[in-house]
């Protein structure tokens, strides 16, 4: 009745010490589990009497599972990952979404507690270089914009066919498409950037663990 | 004796058992390694010898992962020998790896003791002349 008794405490034992294994590589796992079990079975041979009180003090004397697990995870390098970072996925991904997006990922990014206040001040630039390189854009792009606006303040004087060859004949034409391009390909660069930027960011803080403020 | 009860005491008693078990685990490998200067032992036995000395081991269970990593590091090696009572026992035996990394570290550790213990007898020599 009492070795019954004995042999499931350390059945439930080795059962607890498994599961707080689970992280550990399988081969690492297995040997440890295989090493306590012989330590249990050694000890239990060593005792003058197999009471259930003598098992217990010998898996006490082992130590708590979780301890041992823990110990196993720090002699391994076995990070406990706090579970996937959605909130930081979703930054990274709605990053490369024009407008919507880079708004949205701009709050989520402050939202996180994973990324360090430099990666976000980074991340924030990131995501609103629209705005400057937008006007910037805008601005060099005005001779077009003043082009049919020229047409309904031409007034009567001055007929279509004039106008026409005005704006076709205007020298910077070409250019502005070109520029153009140019400013749309930057817009959309830069937030790509950013956000393969955080990823990896986000990858190395979580390897490292959390960042220290 | 008093000098160093004496730094002690201006200590948190919590945090002196914290920073005293994180240089357990630092030097336990090594303790290990040493125990096996002398020869092969089996896991059960290795605790034994560990735990006999006062301090050195807390929870035995926390061997055996660092028995594992000695082994993934090549600095000891292990083998299965017939036991007479009960199943068969995995012996643990330094290489030459093992010993060299137990080398180096003794005449570090040498160096280190010997820079703490100075610290501490200095400062443990002003406290004593304040309290005066």
């Amino acid at each position: 009745m009492q070795t019954v008794h004995a042999d499931r405490l350390v059945d439930d034992y080795v059962k607890d010490l498994d599961s707080e294994l689970r992280r550990l590589p399988d081969n690492r796992r297995r040997e440890i589990l295989e090493e306590v079990r012989q330590h249990i079975s050694e000890a239990r041979a060593a005792l003058e009497a197999e009471t259930e009180a003598n098992v217990r003090t010998v898996l006490e004397l082992l130590g708590d599972p979780a301890e041992i697990a823990t110990e196993a995870k720090k002699r391994f390098g076995v990070v406990d990952k706090p579970g996937t970072p959605l909130l930081e996925i979703a930054t990274v991904v709605l990053m490369i979404i024009p407008f919507v997006g880079w708004a949205v990922s701009t709050v989520l990014l402050w939202m996180s507690n994973l990324w360090t206040r430099r990666d976000k001040i980074i991340g924030t630039i990131g995501a609103l270089a629209f705005l400057p390189v937008g006007a910037i854009g805008v601005a060099s792009i005005r001779p077009e914009v003043q082009g049919p606006l020229a047409v309904e303040d031409a007034g009567p004087g001055i007929d279509a066919s004039t106008v026409g060859s005005l704006v076709s004949d205007s020298p910077v034409d070409g250019d502005v498409g070109l520029l153009e391009l140019w400013m749309i390909f930057i817009i959309l660069a830069i937030p790509i950037a950013t956000a393969i930027y955080l990823g990896m960011r986000l990858r190395a803080l979580r390897q490292s663990g959390p960042a220290i403020p | 004796m008093e000098l160093g009860q004496g730094t002690l005491r201006s200590m948190e008693p919590g945090k002196a058992r914290i920073d005293l078990s994180q240089l357990r685990r630092g030097t336990l490998e090594y303790c290990v390694l040493a125990v096996l200067r002398g020869g092969e032992r089996y896991g059960f036995e290795l605790v034994r010898v560990l735990s006999e000395v006062d301090g050195m081991v807390m929870s035995e269970g926390t061997i055996y992962p660092l028995l594992s990593r000695l082994r993934q590091e090549k600095l000891v090696t292990t083998s299965w020998r017939e036991s007479e009572t009960g199943p068969p026992r995995r012996y643990y035996r330094l290489t030459k790896t093992g010993e060299q990394a137990l080398a180096i570290f003794i005449e570090g550790w040498a160096l280190f003791r010997d820079a703490v213990d100075k610290l501490l007898e200095q400062e443990g020599g002003k406290d004593a002349n304040r309290a005066r």
